[in-house]
């Protein structure tokens, strides 16, 4: 079962077409790679997804109902990370879950239980009143995952999620994302980091000028081009 | 309530930061002691006055300037002012027979060109004022030396036409009795003159009757000698012719005829009419010498009489004369009164009048611009910083991205830059409540409190305006400050509003910044009742919904820039 599903969705800004007829599904559980250029309408896409931009042809359907009708219905199934920390660095985690949890429309006791499962999931215990400020690199990034899951999304966005990250770090994060995904949320991530994609997603869609260029399973890719490696995949369609 | 939430999280966000609390509390404390330790050490005994007396007739008092520097030249002084050694040059000198003092100032600084200005008017004008007392004074007491110097001449002229009315009277009994003694003369007088006619009839009637009577005596005489030659010639005859006896008889009665014309002559020889006469003649003109003496009396009389009215005449007129004289010093006694105060009348004495009972302290009057300055920098620099602060997060991001409307958003960010703000103003309203003993009543502090809460709103909704349009915290802050600026300039802390021409007037009058100074005026020093602030209130209150519209719309603006 596809968690989302993207119909032919068009995006100008003026007159200037970022996104042309788009169309791709995630399915339910999975966690899908979007990779491209800088410019390429990766960021229009998961603009469009977390509710910040509406599009101006086609449909989005999110668990097969129409997305962009309900934007706030999209944006609480939602979670969205990205490289950089998205917490307030003079909140502790705690506050930070709180605060968020209660913008999501959650109650304080469900914030609670799920906080309490989150902190233990991604290895937080100790730290829960700890300001954003005083945490290291690795466990900011996973108070934003903490966070960005507090309101228990069933679609986890990662925009370059290691990015500025050692390897070891990068290597414990994608660990958690697995982690999340085991849990059932679907995961949408775009990196840079090609490997990292390779290693981790289960499909991957390439978006190239505004339009998903292909898509598929590493295999389904590699069979395709007859090539060994996304690096290698992704180099000779940018070049075409 | 996600406003609240939202709210809290500002809240803490915002009071966790050290550098807000130093600007929000410690400033503003900070910034009224100062203020007041500056208008406090503000005394014109300080001011460096340049003196170059060239008249030395006129001694102007400048005890008032404590540190004054006396020059012999003008262009010492006035470049002693132009290299700051002294603040002003007080030039004094005589023109035209007229004591001159001319005070020149250091024009290019505006700030103190006013104040020294004031001060050496007002001394001036004090030493103005004792002057003209003092000549006032003098003339006021010759007025009087010569109002009581015509009373006195006034009441010696009185007495003298009241002598003269006396002698007028005097006159007038002498002329009565004249007249009843001319009259009794005249009667005299008409009785003589008709007298002497007759008299002089009589006198000529005696020569006639006298010439007439020798001529009849010598007739008588011729005719007695004829009759007696008759007799004796008759006698003969009659002897001849009578008898004896009858001779005897008729010679007896022809001697006593005879007898008696001799007798007759010898009476009328003895009869001296002619001593008569001449006694009588005699007499008659001494009558005559006597009416003649009379007519004499009775010239002296006319004259008299003459002079008599003469003399009344010139009596009456040294009375008029000296009435209208008194008349005349009446009016010029009248005149000098009316002068004299008139004279006080139109001593301008020009004194500035407090209108208002406030308190003449530097500080205390400073505090409506010392607390429209903080609250005003506060609003717009700190709801803009805070903006500025939050758009350029990540984490602004993640709260858009949340099913929560903007208008949460908004109003929570207002709101706790108003907290903020609040918390300065009550900090404030403490420095005036227990420092400067003002805001004394629940109703002026709701007043206070209102009126900040319009005016920061206001400057609230401008600094987050800013903000959400100009991500650029450097460019942002630049134009709040700028703004500011603008603010500033055109408050009245350059111009003043009552001297300003009508188009500066007006936006004056919509400027945010000086409507909250004039209402803390209002309120701290004057007292105002809230009726009188009314119209400002109720624009304050137009701009509060105008620029929350506004700032909302930026906000609107100013996230679709960010998610581009």
């Amino acid at each position: 079962m596809n968690l989302l599903e993207f119909h032919d969705v068009k995006k100008n800004f003026k007159k200037k077409e970022v996104l042309s007829n788009i169309s791709f599904k995630i399915g339910s559980g999975e966690i899908y790679g979007l990779i491209g250029k800088s410019g390429s309408g990766k960021s229009t896409l998961l603009n469009i997804l977390i509710g910040m931009v509406g599009i101006n042809g086609g449909s989005i359907l999110f668990e097969g109902k129409e997305a962009m009708k309900k934007i706030n219905e999209l944006r609480r199934n939602t979670g969205f990370a990205t490289q950089e920390n998205m917490l307030f660095d003079e909140l502790t985690i705690r506050e930070n879950c709180f605060y968020f949890g209660d913008l999501y429309g959650m109650k304080k006791k469900d914030i609670q239980t799920r906080f309490t499962e989150l902190i233990t999931f991604l290895d937080l215990n100790g730290f829960e009143d700890t300001f954003i400020s005083n945490l290291s690199g690795g466990m900011i990034k996973r108070a934003n995952l903490l966070v960005s899951l507090i309101h228990n999304p069933k679609l986890l966005i990662l925009d370059e999620p290691t990015v500025g990250l050692d390897p070891i770090v990068r290597n414990l994060l994608w660990r958690y994302i697995h982690k999340i995904n085991s849990e059932g949320t679907t995961i949408l991530v775009t990196s840079h980091l090609l490997e990292e994609i390779e290693q981790n997603c289960h499909r991957v869609g390439i978006i190239k000028q505004g339009k998903i260029y292909s898509e598929g399973t590493l295999a389904e890719y590699k069979k395709f081009f007859g090539l060994n490696s996304l690096n290698e995949i992704f180099q000779v369609i940018m070049e075409k | 309530m996600k406003v609240l939430t939202i709210f809290k999280k500002n809240l803490k966000t915002v009071s966790r930061s050290w550098g807000y609390f130093v600007v929000l509390f410690i400033f503003p404390v900070l910034l009224i002691i100062v203020a007041g330790f500056m208008l406090n050490s503000v005394d014109f005994q300080y001011l460096k006055v340049g003196i170059v007396d060239n008249d030395f007739a006129y001694n102007f008092n400048l005890d008032s300037f404590k540190n004054n520097y006396p020059y012999s030249d003008l262009n010492d002084c006035t470049s002693a002012l132009y290299s700051g050694r002294v603040s002003i040059c007080i030039h004094k000198y005589i023109e035209q027979e007229t004591h001159k003092i001319d005070i020149y100032f250091d024009n290019s600084i505006r700030s103190s060109e006013s104040y020294v200005k004031r001060f050496v008017s007002e001394e001036l004008s004090k030493e103005q004022s004792i002057a003209f007392d003092q000549t006032f004074e003098d003339v006021n007491s010759r007025f009087s030396i010569y109002s009581s110097s015509i009373a006195s001449a006034k009441d010696n002229l009185l007495e003298i036409e009241n002598d003269l009315a006396e002698d007028e009277n005097l006159l007038l009994n002498y002329q009565h009795n004249l007249t009843i003694l001319r009259s009794n003369f005249d009667l005299l007088y008409i009785t003589s003159m008709d007298l002497r006619g007759q008299i002089i009839n009589l006198k000529n009637n005696i020569n006639y009757s006298q010439t007439n009577l020798n001529r009849n005596l010598n007739d008588f005489k011729a005719r007695k000698q004829n009759t007696l030659s008759q007799i004796d010639n008759i006698k003969p005859f009659l002897s001849e012719r009578l008898n004896y006896s009858d001779y005897l008889a008729v010679s007896s009665s022809l001697d006593t005829l005879k007898n008696n014309l001799n007798e007759m002559d010898n009476s009328l020889n003895n009869f001296d009419i002619d001593q008569i006469n001449a006694n009588t003649l005699n007499l008659f003109d001494q009558i005559l010498s006597l009416i003649d003496k009379l007519q004499g009396v009775n010239n002296q009389l006319n004259q008299l009489d003459t002079d008599l009215n003469s003399f009344l005449q010139r009596i009456r007129s040294s009375r008029q004369k000296v009435s209208s004289f008194v008349e005349t010093l009446n009016f010029a006694q009248s005149d000098m009164n009316s002068f004299s105060k008139d004279m006080g009348g139109k001593k301008v004495v020009s004194e500035f009048k407090k209108a208002f009972q406030v308190r003449d302290d530097y500080i205390f009057l400073n505090l409506p611009i010392l607390i429209t300055i903080i609250i005003t920098f506060t609003s717009l620099v700190l709801s803009n910083m805070f903006i500025i602060k939050q758009i350029n997060k990540p984490s602004f991001f993640k709260d858009i991205i949340t099913p929560t409307s903007d208008l949460n958003f908004f109003i929570a960010d207002y709101l706790v830059n108003l907290f903020f703000v609040f918390i300065q103003a009550i900090v404030l309203y403490l420095i005036c409540h227990y420092w400067f003993s003002t805001l004394n009543s629940f109703y002026l502090g709701a007043e206070f409190f209102l009126v900040i809460f319009l005016a920061s709103s206001i400057f609230i909704f401008l600094g987050m305006g800013f903000g959400f349009l100009i991500r650029s915290q450097t460019f942002s802050m630049l134009v709040t400050i700028f703004f500011l600026m603008f603010l500033l300039i055109i408050s009245d802390l350059f111009s003043p509003l009552i001297i300003s021409r009508p188009f500066a007037q007006f936006f004056l009058s919509i400027n945010p910044f000086f409507i909250l100074e004039d209402l803390l005026i209002g309120i701290t020093i004057l007292e105002k009742d809230l009726s009188i602030l009314m119209p400002s209130l109720f624009f304050l209150g137009f701009l509060y919904l105008a620029l929350f519209m506004c700032s909302y719309i930026c906000r609107k603006i100013g996230k679709g820039k960010i998610i581009h």
